[in-house]
Order: structure tokens, then C-alpha cells, then sequence
């Protein structure tokens, strides 16, 4: 067939293994600033800090006359330093379950204080007093402690209470002393405190001892969803309860099917960032992001197609050969269209290396989790992945009948550069700078979906605008307006090309 | 008839063949004061002479004793015309580039374009080849309209229009082959032929940016020779080459029109080679053919064709002020 003679021609003429070079180690660079900027990892770590509690310890410990109150905050800090103490030199993530128990064992010491005294120093005024209080506003935590312990226990119930509080605090001790979180979830659930469920059971059943393994992030995240976060219903609430759903069925299949999962968090859904881990997949992810710089590549490298041919004066050759001008047109889009799809393919492939080398390339091998028809679907990741480049290429190829409209308008290679560079650039930019003001025109424009990463990875960049500018739009708003551009600026170049003399 | 006539005569046929009384006694078996009396109109040569006479000279007996030769058009190889343009006509905006050129090309032969700066060559060559959208009149190659069967039409033509542009970072080899994809050439076994032809067979696999001008220009040809076409149009051909390059160019257009009895159109500036190279001439100036002619009408008026020309152009161009003075 002709058009496959021409477009032959198209690769001899302008395939060079120079370009192919430069092209490569420039979407090698673009790759590594890509993944930095993108792929963090937000957990929030701190070493236990005490002194403030010390001091406070010591402040009243040195006082001379201690109230009640004070005897109740001196047991309070006393034990919390105890228990403090145990893993006071470690790093601990913010959400560490040792942390978050904290507060609740020590609450068990001071508990039984106020036992102590409500059974032996009955008489005293204070305690006598938040016994038979009526009105419980304004009450501090002692005095509320101390009227229900009044108020809903008998003597016996009391001792009995002190008891059970000292089995406790010393089993909780020495749950945080062997830092094992699944021992910890089974003393919970044989204790009645936990209803198991599919997640605690895979962490019970791994032996997943810390909070690092993202079988217990997945965990985390999933208690976390679903909290109510500020967000009403004109912004868009139905997509994020929409997400909430497909995030908590992932986050349970990915925890019972032990296969990590590539959600991006964003804390609009309520899932708390702090919670991340970094998968393969994740940063593959972003391969999308690698648009705006294959556009410049072709920027640089394909402007001349048409205006170059007419510059050099090849044109003639070709013109005056048993091959129609629309033929010609076409095969030189066709090698446009070809040339981008080997850059992104060759950027795929080098994501994938410099991801896995970074992060292990065994994640690369599992299946991509997501919810479709209410439940959770396994598929091979990279198919997905290069369906979704696909679909992500059409705005592309949008840019691409820009380019070769202003390169066959004008004959001049310097502009179409100029044009299209430009546009690469701005890319990224308008994404990261969130446009303000009149979003909603360009949300309609192709210009926003050159890069669809944010989309389709639904991160949190894609969202806020969603959500504070009242705006509704997705991937196939993008593809739709983008075939329209396509279409239209084809066809014009097509005809005014086609009914020209040629000069040169 | 007129001895000293007939003598001078046969004096200018030898003289046109290089060759001394001496050499044309040899080959008469005479002497050459037998030559040197019939060339000064003191005797004629026999009837038996005479025969011998216009076999080598190539002229007629009738012709020897009239003393002159006889004018007749150049014999076409056949009827059958390869280029037939129709009232072609032009226009820029308001100005009339070509206004009604009629122009035929036959099989076989070597038509000349000449005409001032301006006047259209490059003009009229463009609408040929459907580089230019032409307003009114027709163009047909090979009996193809190249309104209708632009693609049929093109290709039985090969060109090299002003300078011949090749990609210059590929090798000529990578060259020939694009056209050879361009023009869905399926049998290949004459390619290296023609590389021969044209004498680039050392070079063939060097990248263009590093050839000659004249290489360049051969290389184009060869370009233009793998359609095996039924017209070659050269649109100021000779352009840079340097004298043994127009000499080369030269034989090699004579070798292609004789072997393959293609018909060329060379369209140039340089009168001389168009005098020695081509078979018509035709003058075009201001858009219009003033004159088509047999370079043999020159001989025989024993003109040059610079004489012609100019003499042409300025008729035409004084009719011209003529009707405006009127």
C-alpha cells in the first residue's frame, strides 16, 4: 500500500539513532525528577520526647502542699513516663499503636488512685463533693472520673475493678515491652476489645510484628476512611464517597490476597497521609507525568515534517511521484503518531527499571487491584498501564495536529518550535500551579489533559480542583474535546495543503 | 548549376566531418587535388562520386547539385506525443504568467525551452508537473490528463526542477531508494544500471552533503531515470557544473534519448548547449511561445542560435510596443 511505502520513506528521512539517544537519556532525566517530585513518602516519625511531662513531673512532685488534683497528675505522669520509657530511644511512626494506647493503659493507674482513695478517704471534701455533684459540666477529668466511680460502682465492685485495672495495665506493659502488634491484636480480640475481621485476621495469621509491613498500614488506612472531612455535598461529595467505597474494598483485598496496592492517598478521602508506603507500582504510575517531555522531544525533533521538506526543497520530489498530497500529509502524521508511542514506550521502560531499582521489581509482577461492578478485580498491571497510555495519548495526539497544522500553515520550522515548545512546557506548569480563576474553560481545552497522570492516578493535585472549584470533569472530557481538535485542525491543514502551489 | 556553388559546398560538408582534403581523397581513392579542384568549382565530381560523396556526408545527390541542403523537419520517431499542452494559462493575483501556451513534445526527441528571465519557464514547467494549479487549458502526458489522472501522469515523468534537492544526510543509495518507495517500484535489477549510467557507482554509498555539485546533479538525474519515465523534464540543468560537467551531462542526455528513446525538455539559459544537445527549440517570453523551430532551420539559415534568439525576442517584444504605440 502507498501510505505504508510513505511512511517508510518518513523513518529513513527522519529516524536518526542520535535522536534516539538524546531522547532516551533525556526521558532518563525527566524519569528520576519525576519520581522525586511525586513519589514521597510522607510518614510522620518521632522520637518519644518526655521532657515536657518530666518537667511537669518534677514541678509537682517538689511541691509542698499537693492537692488531690496534683496526686492524681503525679500517678498520671509517673506511669506514663513508665510506660514511656520503654521505647523512648526508638523512632516511632505517629500512629504507632503503642502510641495510640498509651494514654488508655496509664488511665488504668490512675483509676485505681482514685479507687484508693474513694474506698479509704472517703471523707475527703473533694471527693466527697464530685461524688454528689449534680450538674457534670465544667467537671475536670478527676472529679468526672471520680463521679462515676462513685456513682456506679459498690464497694466490692470497686476493689474487684482495681484488680481487673492492675491485670490489665501489667498485661498491656507487657504487650508494649515485646512490640509485637499482632499479640497485641490477639490480647484485644480474646479480650472482647476488637471484633476480628479479615484484616486482623491476615495480621494475626503473618505474625506481622511491626507497623512498617503495609498489611498493617492497610489497616490503618482502612479504620481511617470515611470520616466525615468537612466536605458537603456541592463539592462533589458523591465522587469521594464513591472512592471511599473502592479504597476500603482494595485496601481488604489487597490485606486477605497479600498484594500491595497502587492507591495514591490524598486526604480529602480522610485517609491519613501520614500512613504511606511506597510500592513499585506506585511509581510506575507515573509514567504519565513523562508527557510533557516526549512533547518537547517532538517539539524539537519532528517540527520540520512538513516546513522542512518545503525549506530544502524536497517537496518537489515527492510531489511530482504518483502519490496524492493527502497521502503524503497522512504518512507524515502517521510517523508523528508512531514516534511518540516509541518515546512513551521507551519511557515506560525506563520508569519501570529506575523504579524497580529503587523499590524491588518483584511489585512490577503482581496484579494492579481495582473496583469495578462493586467488587475488586485482578489485572495484569502492565496491560492496564498501556491501556491507559493509550487512552492518555489522545490529547497528545492532539498536540501533535497542532504542531503539524502551524508546521504545514506556515512552512517555517522556527515557529512551530517555538509554538510547541511552549506548550510542552506549560504543561506540567498548569497543573502544578492550579490556574486559578477561570478553570472551567480550560478544563474544556485539551491543553489540561496533555498530562492525564494526575487523573488517572486520582491524586490529590486532580481532586482539590474538583472540590474547591466546583468543577466536574474526567479523562474522557479530555479525550472528547481532544478528537474534536484533532478532527478539525486535520482537516483544515488537509485541505489548505492539498489546494496550495507550491513555491519552493 | 552552379560549380563554384557545389564546391563550396562540399568544402563545408568536409569541413563539418573534421576532415582534410587529404582524408577525403583516401577515402574517395583520389587524389586530393581531385578534391581541392571540385571544392574550388573547377569540375564536378562523377555521378559515382557523387554517390560516394552523399553517403558520407549523409545529404542527398539533389541536394549536393543544388549546393545547399534541403530544409525539412526533423523526422519524429513515431506521432506518438509524450507532452501535450493545451491554452495553458496562469496567473499570480492579477499578473498573467503563462497566457495560452500550446506546446507538443513527440517521442524521442530533445525539445529546448529558452526565453528571458521572467518569462515563464520555470512557470510552465511547475504547471506540467503539478507543482502549480494552472487556471485554464489542459496538460497531458502520455495521453493521462493530469487533471484527472494526475497520479498515471506523473508517473511517466522524471524531473529535476531548478536545483536537485536530496536529502543530504542520507547516502545516495538511501536516496534512490525513497524514490524508489515513492514510486512503488517493484523490479530493481536496473537500478544499479543506472547508477553506472550516470557514473556514481564509487559513490553511491556516501552521504549526499559530501558529493560535488555535479554529483549532486547526476545523482538527481538517477532520481529521475528509476521511474523510467516517458518525458526526463531538466529545468536549467547545467546550472553550477563546471565545463567537463556540461560536457558529461551533455553525452549523457544524447546516450539516454538514444537508447531508451526517451523525450527530454531541457529548459536553460545557456544557448550553446541547447544548440549542441537539442533537436527543437522553443522561445517563450512574456508568458507566450513566440517561436518553435528545428535546430536544423538554423544550420540551414546558417545562423547561430544566439542570432535567432535575440532576433526573435526582439521582434516580439518591438510587435509588442508597436501595438501599444497604435
Amino acid at each position: 500500500m502507498k501510505i505504508i511505502n510513505l511512511i517508510k520513506c518518513e523513518f529513513i528521512k527522519n529516524f536518526s539513532l542520535k535522536n534516539l539517544f538524546i531522547s532516551i537519556i533525556l526521558l532518563f532525566l525527566t524519569t528520576i525528577c519525576v519520581l522525586k517530585i511525586t513519589v514521597q513518602d510522607t510518614s510522620i516519625y518521632f522520637n518519644m520526647n518526655t521532657d515536657l511531662i518530666r518537667d511537669s513531673y518534677n514541678e509537682l512532685i517538689n511541691k509542698k502542699d499537693k492537692s488531690l488534683e496534683d496526686e492524681y497528675n503525679i500517678v498520671f505522669f509517673e506511669n506514663y513516663l513508665e510506660i514511656a520509657n520503654i521505647f523512648k530511644d526508638s523512632i516511632v511512626r505517629h500512629n504507632d499503636w503503642r502510641n495510640t494506647i498509651i494514654n488508655d493503659v496509664v488511665t488504668y493507674k490512675t483509676q485505681n488512685f482514685l479507687i484508693d482513695r474513694i474506698i479509704h478517704d472517703s471523707n475527703n471534701d473533694i471527693i466527697k463533693m464530685a461524688c454528689n455533684i449534680e450538674d457534670k459540666t465544667d467537671l475536670s477529668k478527676m472529679e468526672e472520673d471520680i463521679n462515676n466511680l462513685c456513682n456506679n460502682y459498690t464497694t466490692d465492685e470497686l476493689i474487684g475493678l482495681y484488680t481487673i485495672n492492675e491485670e490489665k495495665y501489667n498485661d498491656y506493659k507487657k504487650l508494649i515491652e515485646e512490640d509485637k502488634y499482632y499479640l497485641y491484636l490477639q490480647y484485644e480480640i480474646e479480650h472482647g476489645n476488637l471484633e476480628s475481621n479479615g484484616f486482623i485476621e491476615t495480621l494475626i495469621n503473618n505474625k506481622v510484628e511491626k507497623m512498617d509491613n503495609y498489611l498493617a498500614l492497610n489497616y490503618l488506612q482502612y479504620n481511617s476512611i470515611g470520616q466525615d472531612n468537612n466536605v458537603s455535598e456541592e463539592q462533589n461529595y458523591s465522587k469521594l464517597k464513591n472512592d471511599n467505597e473502592a479504597f476500603k474494598a482494595i485496601l481488604l483485598y489487597s490485606t486477605t490476597h497479600n498484594i500491595p496496592h497502587d492507591i495514591e492517598y490524598n486526604y480529602w478521602n480522610s485517609i491519613d497521609s501520614g500512613d504511606t508506603y511506597i510500592t513499585t507500582k506506585k511509581a510506575v504510575n507515573q509514567v504519565y507525568h513523562l508527557s510533557f517531555i516526549i512533547m518537547i522531544i517532538i517539539s524539537i525533533t519532528c517540527s520540520g515534517i512538513v516546513s522542512k521538506e518545503h525549506s530544502k526543497g524536497t517537496i518537489k520530489n515527492i510531489i511530482t511521484t504518483p502519490v496524492k498530497r493527502w497521502q503524503v500529509l497522512l504518512s507524515k502524521f502517521i510517523y508523528l503518531i508512531l514516534n511518540t508511542y516509541l518515546l512513551w514506550f521507551i519511557g515506560l521502560i525506563i520508569i519501570s527499571i529506575v523504579s524497580g531499582m529503587k523499590y524491588g521489581f518483584s511489585d512490577l509482577l503482581t496484579p494492579k487491584l481495582i473496583y469495578t461492578g462493586s467488587k475488586v478485580i485482578e489485572v495484569n498491571y502492565y496491560l492496564y498501564t498501556i491501556k491507559m497510555m493509550l487512552l492518555a495519548s489522545i490529547p497528545i495526539m492532539c498536540f501533535l495536529s497542532i504542531l503539524f497544522f502551524i508546521s504545514t500553515i506556515s512552512l517555517n520550522t522556527s515557529l512551530t518550535v517555538g509554538i510547541t515548545s511552549v506548550l510542552g512546557i506549560l504543561t506540567p506548569v498548569v497543573w502544578l500551579m492550579k490556574v486559578a480563576g477561570n478553570i472551567r474553560q480550560i478544563v474544556y481545552t485539551p491543553l489540561w489533559y496533555f498530562d492525564c497522570g494526575f487523573i488517572i492516578n486520582n491524586s490529590i493535585h486532580y481532586i482539590e480542583i474538583m472540590l474547591f472549584k466546583n468543577v466536574y470533569f474526567g479523562l474522557s472530557t479530555g479525550i472528547i474535546s481532544s478528537i474534536i481538535v484533532i478532527i478539525v485542525l486535520y482537516l483544515i491543514t488537509n485541505v489548505i495543503y492539498t489546494k496550495r502551489d507550491i513555491k519552493n | 548549376m552552379n560549380q563554384e556553388k557545389i564546391g563550396r559546398f562540399i568544402a563545408k560538408l568536409r569541413k563539418e566531418q573534421n576532415l582534410t582534403q587529404q582524408d577525403l581523397a583516401d577515402k574517395l581513392q583520389v587524389t586530393d587535388k581531385a578534391v581541392s579542384k571540385w571544392e574550388n568549382g573547377r569540375c564536378l565530381p562523377d555521378i559515382s562520386f557523387l554517390e560516394k560523396l552523399s553517403q558520407i556526408f549523409q545529404v542527398t545527390i539533389v541536394e549536393l547539385l543544388k549546393g545547399e541542403r534541403n530544409y525539412k523537419k526533423k523526422e519524429v520517431k513515431g506521432d506518438i506525443k509524450v507532452l501535450e499542452v493545451n491554452n495553458l494559462s496562469k496567473s499570480f493575483g492579477k499578473r498573467k504568467i503563462l497566457n495560452n501556451i500550446n506546446l507538443d513534445i513527440y517521442e524521442g526527441e530533445i525539445i529546448g525551452l529558452i526565453g528571458p528571465n521572467g518569462a515563464g519557464k520555470t512557470t510552465l514547467i511547475k504547471c506540467i508537473l503539478g507543482l502549480y494549479k494552472f487556471d485554464n487549458g489542459s496538460v497531458k502526458i502520455d495521453s493521462y490528463n493530469t487533471k484527472t489522472d494526475l497520479d498515471d501522469a506523473l508517473s511517466k515523468i522524471g524531473c529535476i526542477v531548478e536545483t536537485p534537492n536530496m536529502y543530504n544526510h542520507l547516502t545516495g543509495r538511501q536516496n534512490l531508494h525513497i524514490t524508489e518507495l515513492l514510486n512503488n517500484i517493484k523490479d530493481l535489477s536496473y537500478v544499479d544500471e543506472i547508477i553506472k549510467l550516470v557514473g556514481l557507482e564509487d559513490r553511491i554509498n556516501d552521504k549526499v552533503k559530501k558529493y560535488s555539485l555535479g554529483m549532486k546533479q547526476r545523482l538527481g538525474l538517477a532520481n529521475a531515470l528509476i521511474k523510467r519515465p516517458s518525458l526526463l523534464i531538466l529545468d536549467e540543468p547545467t546550472n553550477g557544473l563546471d565545463p567537463k560537467g556540461i560536457k558529461n551531462l551533455r553525452e549523457l542526455l544524447k546516450k539516454i534519448s538514444v537508447d531508451s528513446h526517451m523525450s527530454i525538455l531541457i529548459s536553460s539559459h545557456i544557448l550553446s548547449e541547447i544548440e549542441n544537445i537539442c533537436d527543437r527549440i522553443a522561445i517563450i517570453d512574456e508568458g507566450k511561445i513566440i517561436s518553435v523551430f528545428g535546430i536544423e532551420e538554423i544550420k540551414y539559415k546558417n545562423k547561430s542560435l544566439e542570432e535567432e534568439y535575440f532576433n526573435k525576442t526582439e521582434k516580439f517584444e518591438n510587435r509588442e510596443d508597436n501595438d501599444e504605440n497604435n
